[in-house]
């Protein structure tokens, strides 16, 4: 299953902007910071991040729970935004993309996968997968999607629905709808902390290889050790801040 | 395209999987709206009736020239000779009749002849009579003495057919008649549903007493005719006790007598509407809560904040649309019932014609309306839901992951908003009627409502609070569910509010009924004390068209036991633009025997001294609030002797119609009227009497005469029965309001426990068995109820308060004694009660029923 | 007279059965020996069983405009009297037609009522000639009689002088129309009434002046089988002689022995004139669009006891009334003119031609 990485991306072998001149980047922050109020306390979340991540490559952000991990992917993902700082998707500037077009851009460009799956339940699989494509306005995706499905291993639960699934199956549906649109980035929020370690390291490897072969670009935020073993980069969060 | 598959896979297939609950929502919203529709149906086919028969008794006429409450004299008709110039009049004699089958219908006494152009008279075969009748048949209808022109459906009814005798009765007199013509029932045959007779002008004035007077010419004018002029012409030469009447004159006045009964029905049966609003909103709240992270994972999909809203509130609307659709259909299968109902009560109250459902198409404007408002109310219940569905921010609600914590919500503007809302309810409430409508008191209805379904969660957190304090000595189940529900407080309370709201309407009507009941019968023990009372066998209800003969009160005021009778003599005049009754009363009798209870306090005797021999009157409560006549008005009434001015002596209580009315002395009316006729009479007897057996002395006096006397003790009972009958309406309307809330609580409450399926699956989990399960959730259903009954009970008192002293006293004039039917309201409340445990019951099943493994594993 | 064709025809269905078969034993017959007595025979005559009230008339505006009138008032009892203090008892029907001819302009107007004995809608009064329905009226006040009646915008308000006093047909006070007794109508006429007055029609109000003929004739039943129609002449001539002719056909063809005429002389005698006295000879006819009734419209008229050689025509062909709603008739009634010899002389006239019976029979409104 696993399919050779070039050494080039191989962490650590090259400074990281050569492989951003060489790939070209897909996502990059500058300065980025955001806070929150909870309980009426401000808590700061992500204080001052810069960060590229190019074509293909596969991140991994480690650190505790409250790290500050999910916020800091909720704002590449386009679902927030930064008090300051920019996020830069290709030449969309995310930090102060209209409303109207971050919709657009989430539903081409960025893939998302949870902790929690988020299946919909009321849809089939095949249904879920196809619904990127559905709000994107594309009406013939079934073949892409039974493809996918395929490739995941779901081809057998087609009609199934997300609760009659396992904890794995729900993971590689969700999977595939993440991926369905071909997306230039890939977030994924523990993808695997709610699987055994068997599902999780089949869904590793699937979420790494259709990365790879789709060329999307991979952001997970993670505190599992052995899913870090699969990045090409990994990167530390503490604190608000990154550090490799 | 795109959003209607996502429609149907987001939210039609959620609908689909809870089939129970999107049920019992559309079918609260339908049994409001059929309540609506139903309503609407009877209001305009019983009422409707009545108006669209004064258009078709009125035919094609441009007006008619009537006496108000007086016959005019036939020699009017020379004296109107130059109206011929200006088109074509006909004489008409009006007056009411009992059939053998006790039904008391309008009598019309007509001249074939002129009538022609202004109705239509159809035989069987669809020719015009005149042209159907054989020359002989016809000219036998007009020269032989009473001939009647029957509709065909009273023929059947009847069992007669065209030649048949049948003796009808009229005034105290049998007198017979013979069939002379059945025709179909269009035109003007087609009025009160065909429960009308015709007959010749010359055959009524003789069988009515009415030689030499008229009750109305009918005039239709040609095409060259100046309305104006002729109007005018008129209006100089007859007398001003004469007026003339357009068709939507005499159209708009029956519809402002009926309009405050309208108005008030229409009123209730929207308020159960609110109950299905309220659980649109609370089916729409419990989905967008349930579903809040589907919701979030599709908008990292990439779905617009605005297409979710917006599916939400299709979905609402849909839901009212769907309601208000099973609405229609249930509404017209109620409205058969409902429209008996409405139209007995519309008889007994007003206009004392059977009136029989009009047959007519649908009325679409209004089915249209119905779906507009199912859709809007819809729309406007789940807007609210669709709104917060998107009003957090994913990335907040992805955060929280499946542990939706429910936050505790702040109820601070909600309670400060209710707070505000009661003064100004008080204030409404004191506003005067805007054109005889309740506006204000309906408003301020409405405020209360609303303030008190804001203050609902302060009530409750009050009332649980103080349970709490007994906690410690409940069994486990009543304390998890006593937590529960202090937990789930957000998500109850609009199950608290719809059964609140229910119980409210309940506690409201019933209290205003019971108090009115209770008044009426105070009144009927004070007023009504005269041993036996007579009228002519003929006389329908509210009809002053029947009097018995002066020999007739002459036979029963003579026959030994009889101590004394007092005459009564009503006729009905427009006053105001309204129909109310002048009548003449022997005050001496009254001043001795009877009694009446005046405004003021003041004693019959010393009222009726001040009115035996003199030219004031006494008018009736309903009169004077509605009418703004006060004791010391001078008020003008029309008499043979032309119109003159009264003084209003006194305003006495009377309970016994809402139509005002008019009271002078008999020998006052006997001087103006020369009309030695009563309507009624009481009668009473020498002491020591028995009222039965004098009774049946005084029938056999009476040698043929049809006078039916009817003892003091039955009369009361008879008032009493139509009483009731005439609030069945109501009572029908508040049993859909319970039925719509407690469907509420069971979708409320089987909500709740489908959410908390985790929940109840780790209590599962921790030892909790089925039985204790199910008897948690009865608990918790229970104490929902008692929640929304408690709140219910305080509302409703106050809108009983608002009902008596402002919505009944505007709308219809009468004083009522507040009068709390404690027994009614506490069975009621028990029933309220009971209804929401079996309610309960579902939930608690599904409870139950809950498989814990797949519960947790689904979360 | 000829109300009797008219009644026999409106009444047909009515009363046709009656009037033929049965006696109407509380109705007086038209006998010999009536002995006129006036004003009381100007006024209604309830005892017997067919009224009626003819005014005809030719009338001319100072500029020229000729015109002709009818203005017709009957009374028909119903069956046995019922007692009734009601005074809308139906004790009689009261049809009438007015019908205006506006010769010149050559349009036909007429109307009909019908209504019972009622209040201020409809009777005759007694002893006196005041006649009414509804809004049209005839009555005799201080020597004249006023006529007035409208209807849509076509009115008359007429004064009519008698230069004569009435005329009594027939013979012994009765107007034989059958052989047998009481097939017979009393019947009298003013022959030459002076009009003056107003008419109006066709938007316009003109003066008129000119002449009426009144007939006012009460008989129970006085027709008989076989009898189908008559033509009927009023005459006046510009020598004050008047004539009135009527015949009566029969069924089987030819002219019933009891038609008569009476001729009025200038000193206001009336000759009563036999059918063998007179002739009445069509010469031309007019097809009614209407009915397909072929009425004749050009006259031969000649009597000569009178040496009287007469034409008459029609001033307007259309003067035909179809009655659907009061009786049920289609007759031909219309202004005339008339031209010829008298006694050696020149005579010009005026007068009005009644044709019944061309018309295929309908079935009355009533």
């Amino acid at each position: 299953m696993r399919v050779a990485r070039p050494p080039a991306l191989l962490p650590g072998c090259l400074h990281p902007c050569a492989t951003i001149s060489l790939m070209g980047v897909v996502l990059t922050l500058k300065g980025v910071e955001k806070a929150y109020g909870l309980n009426g306390q401000r808590v700061e979340a992500v204080c001052g991040i810069d960060l590229e991540v190019a074509a293909g490559e596969f991140l991994a952000i480690m650190g505790p729970s409250g790290c500050g991990k999910s916020t800091l992917l909720h704002l590449m993902g386009g679902m927030d935004r930064p008090d300051r700082g920019e996020i830069w998707l290709d030449e969309l500037p995310l930090h102060r993309l209209p409303e109207e077009q971050l919709i657009r851009v989430r539903r081409r460009s960025i893939g998302f996968v949870f902790q929690f799956f988020y299946l919909l339940p009321t849809m089939t699989v095949q249904e879920n997968v196809e619904l990127p494509l559905l709000l994107a306005g594309i009406q013939d995706g079934g073949p892409r999607v039974r493809r996918l499905l395929e490739r995941v291993g779901l081809a057998h639960r087609l009609d199934a629905f997300p609760t009659t699934l396992s904890g794995g199956e729900m993971q590689r549906a969700a999977l595939a709808r993440a991926l369905v649109q071909r997306p230039r980035l890939v977030i994924a929020d523990e993808p695997t902390g709610n699987l055994d370690s068997e599902n999780g390291r089949r869904v590793l490897a699937l979420l790494q290889s259709l990365a790879e072969e789709h060329g999307s670009a991979v952001i997970m935020a993670t505190h599992s050790n052995e899913a870090a073993v699969v990045a090409s980069r990994v990167l530390h969060m503490k604190d608000g801040l990154l550090s490799p | 395209m795109k959003w209607i598959l996502l429609f149907h896979r987001y939210i039609l297939r959620d609908l689909w999987s809870k089939p129970v609950r999107t049920l019992l929502t559309i079918s609260g919203v339908a049994l409001g709206m059929s309540v609506v529709w139903a309503v609407h149906l009877s209001n305009q086919r019983s009422i409707g009736s009545f108006t669209e028969s004064l258009e078709l008794i009125n035919g094609q006429a441009d007006f008619q020239i009537r006496g108000n409450g007086l016959a005019l004299p036939e020699d009017l008709l020379e004296e109107l000779s130059w109206l011929w110039q200006e088109g074509e009049l006909s004489a008409v004699i009006e007056g009411r009749i009992k059939l053998p089958n006790r039904l008391s219908v309008p009598a019309y006494g007509i001249d074939l002849l002129a009538d022609a152009p202004f109705r239509r008279y159809v035989a069987g075969d669809g020719r015009e009579i005149l042209e159907h009748l054989t020359e002989a048949d016809f000219l036998g209808l007009l020269s032989q003495p009473n001939q009647l022109l029957l509709p065909e459906g009273l023929a059947r009814q009847l069992g007669v057919g065209s030649g048949d005798r049948i003796e009808v009765l009229i005034g105290d007199r049998q007198v017979p008649f013979q069939v002379g013509a059945v025709v179909r029932q269009t035109g003007a045959a087609e009025a009160f549903g065909g429960n009308l007779v015709f007959l010749d002008i010359a055959s009524a004035q003789v069988a009515f007493e009415r030689l030499g007077r008229l009750d109305r010419i009918d005039v239709l004018l040609g095409e060259g005719a100046n309305p104006e002029m002729v109007r005018r012409r008129l209006e100089e030469q007859l007398p001003e006790t004469v007026a003339l009447w357009r068709p939507q004159d005499l159209t708009a006045q029956s519809r402002r007598m009926l309009r405050a009964f309208r108005f008030n029905l229409g009123a209730l049966s929207y308020l159960a509407l609110i109950v299905g609003v309220i659980l649109v909103y609370n089916t729409l709240n419990i989905a967008v809560v349930r579903r809040q992270s589907e919701i979030a994972a599709l908008r990292t999909l990439g779905a617009g904040r605005w297409s979710i809203a917006g599916m939400f509130l299709v979905e609402a609307m849909g839901l009212g649309l769907a309601g208000a659709v099973v609405g229609l259909l249930l509404g017209g299968v109620l409205a058969q019932g409902a429209e008996l109902l409405v139209g007995r009560t519309v008889e007994t109250l007003y206009t004392g014609i059977d009136l029989v459902p009009l047959e007519r198409p649908a009325d679409w404007q209004f089915a249209a309306f119905v779906l507009l408002l199912g859709t809007v109310l819809g729309g406007v219940s789940g807007s609210y839901p669709a709104w917060r569905a998107t009003a957090r921010a994913p990335v907040e609600v992805l955060r929280e992951g499946f542990l939706l914590i429910p936050r505790r919500k702040d109820y601070r503007w909600q309670t400060a908003l209710g707070s505000a809302l009661l003064p100004l309810a008080a204030l409404l409430s004191l506003a005067s009627p805007v054109a005889g409508l309740p506006l204000g008191g309906y408003l301020a209805a409405l405020l209360l409502m609303a303030s008190f379904a804001l203050l609902a969660p302060l009530m409750a957190r009050l009332i649980l609070s103080v349970m709490a304090r007994w906690q410690s000595r409940a069994s486990v189940e009543a304390r998890l569910a006593l937590q529960s529900v202090r937990g789930g407080l957000s998500r109850l309370v609009v199950a608290m509010v719809s059964l609140m709201i229910a119980v409210a309407m309940l506690v409201g009507v019933a209290s205003m009924v019971g108090s009115f009941r209770q008044t009426v019968q105070t009144w009927l023990d004070q007023t009504l004390v005269a041993d036996l009372y007579a009228r002519a066998a003929a006389a329908g209800s509210n009809d002053w068209t029947n009097p018995m003969s002066s020999q007739s009160v002459q036979k029963l005021a003579s026959a030994p036991g009889v101590e004394a009778v007092g005459r009564f003599r009503g006729r009905q005049i427009s006053f105001g633009g309204l129909p109310v009754t002048l009548a003449g009363g022997e005050f001496e009798v009254l001043a001795r025997y009877g009694r009446l209870l005046f405004y003021d306090g003041r004693s019959t005797p010393e009222v009726a001294a001040a009115l035996i021999g003199s030219r004031k009157v006494i008018v009736s409560e309903p009169l004077a609030l509605r009418q703004q006549v006060a004791a010391g008005d001078r008020i003008w009434l029309p008499t043979p002797r032309g119109s003159l001015d009264f003084q209003v002596e006194a305003v006495y209580y009377d309970y016994s119609s809402d139509r005002g009315v008019i009271v002078m002395d008999y020998g006052t009316y006997q001087r103006l009227f020369d009309d030695p006729t009563a309507s009624s009479l009481s009668i009473y007897l020498r002491s020591g009497q028995d009222p039965e057996t004098v009774r049946q002395e005084l029938l056999a006096r009476l040698e043929g005469a049809q006078i039916q006397i009817t003892a003091n003790r039955q009369l009361r009972r008879q008032a009493l029965r139509i009483f009731d009958q005439t609030f069945q309406v109501t009572y029908a309307l508040e049993v859909i309001a319970i039925l719509v809330a407690v469907l509420g609580i069971t979708n409320t409450l089987g909500a709740l426990i489908l959410e908390r399926q985790g929940e109840v699956a780790l209590l599962r989990f921790l030892g909790a068995d089925r039985r204790q399960l199910r008897r948690m959730a009865l608990f918790e259903s229970g104490l929902t109820g008692l929640l929304g009954i408690v709140a219910g009970i305080a509302l409703g008192l106050l809108l009983a308060l608002l009902l008596i002293y402002v919505i009944n006293r505007q709308s219809f004039g009468w004083t009522l004694q507040p009068e709390l039917p404690l027994l009614t309201l506490a069975g009621a409340c028990s029933l309220v009660f009971l209804s929401t445990l079996v309610a309960g019951f579902y939930p608690a099943v599904l409870a139950a029923t809950t498989d814990p493994i797949r519960s947790l594993r689904a979360e | 007279m000829k109300p009797l064709g008219i009644l026999r025809f409106r009444l047909l269905t009515i009363l046709s059965l009656f009037c033929l078969v049965f006696a109407w034993p509380e109705y007086r017959l038209a006998l010999p020996g009536y002995q006129f007595e006036f004003p009381r025979d100007h006024g209604n005559h309830p005892d017997f069983k067919l009224e009626w009230w003819y005014f005809t008339g030719s009338l001319e505006s100072p500029e020229g405009r000729r015109f002709g009138y009818e203005l017709t008032f009957f009374r028909v009892g119903l069956e046995e009297a019922v007692q009734s203090a009601s005074r809308w008892q139906a004790r009689d029907l009261y049809p009438a037609h007015f019908a205006v001819s506006d010769l010149d302009g050559g349009e036909f107007h007429y109307f009909e009522k019908l209504n019972r004995t009622s209040p201020g809608i409809a009777g005759a009064a007694q002893g006196r000639l005041a006649v009414w329905n509804e809004n049209w009226s005839a009555r005799l006040e201080e020597g004249t009689i006023r006529l007035q009646a409208s209807a849509d915008g076509v009115a008359v308000d007429l004064h009519l002088a008698p230069s004569k006093p009435p005329v009594i047909h027939g013979k012994d006070g009765v107007s034989q129309k059958g052989s047998q007794p009481g097939r017979a109508s009393h019947y009298y006429s003013f022959t030459r009434l002076q009009t003056s007055g107003s008419l109006r029609t066709g938007g316009r109000q003109w003066v008129v002046e000119g002449l009426s003929w009144m007939d006012h004739e009460f008989a129970t039943n006085q027709l008989e089988e076989g009898q189908i129609g008559w033509d009927w002449f009023s005459l006046q001539m510009d020598n004050e002689e008047e004539l009135m002719l009527f015949q009566i056909r029969r069924s089987e063809g030819g002219v019933d022995p009891h038609s008569a005429g009476t001729a009025v002389s200038p000193d206001a005698a009336g000759q009563h004139l036999t059918s063998r006295e007179f002739s009445l000879q069509p010469l031309e006819s007019w097809k009614s669009p209407h009915t397909g009734a072929a009425y004749p419209t050009r006259w031969r008229v000649s009597v000569p006891s009178l040496e009287a050689d007469l034409v008459v025509w029609a001033l307007l062909d259309d003067q035909e009334l179809r009655t659907k709603r009061s009786t049920g008739v289609v007759y031909w009634e219309g202004a005339v003119e008339v031209r010829g010899r008298w006694r050696g002389r020149d005579v010009s006239g005026k007068g009005y031609l009644e044709m019944t019976g061309y018309a295929k029979e309908f079935r009355p409104r009533i």
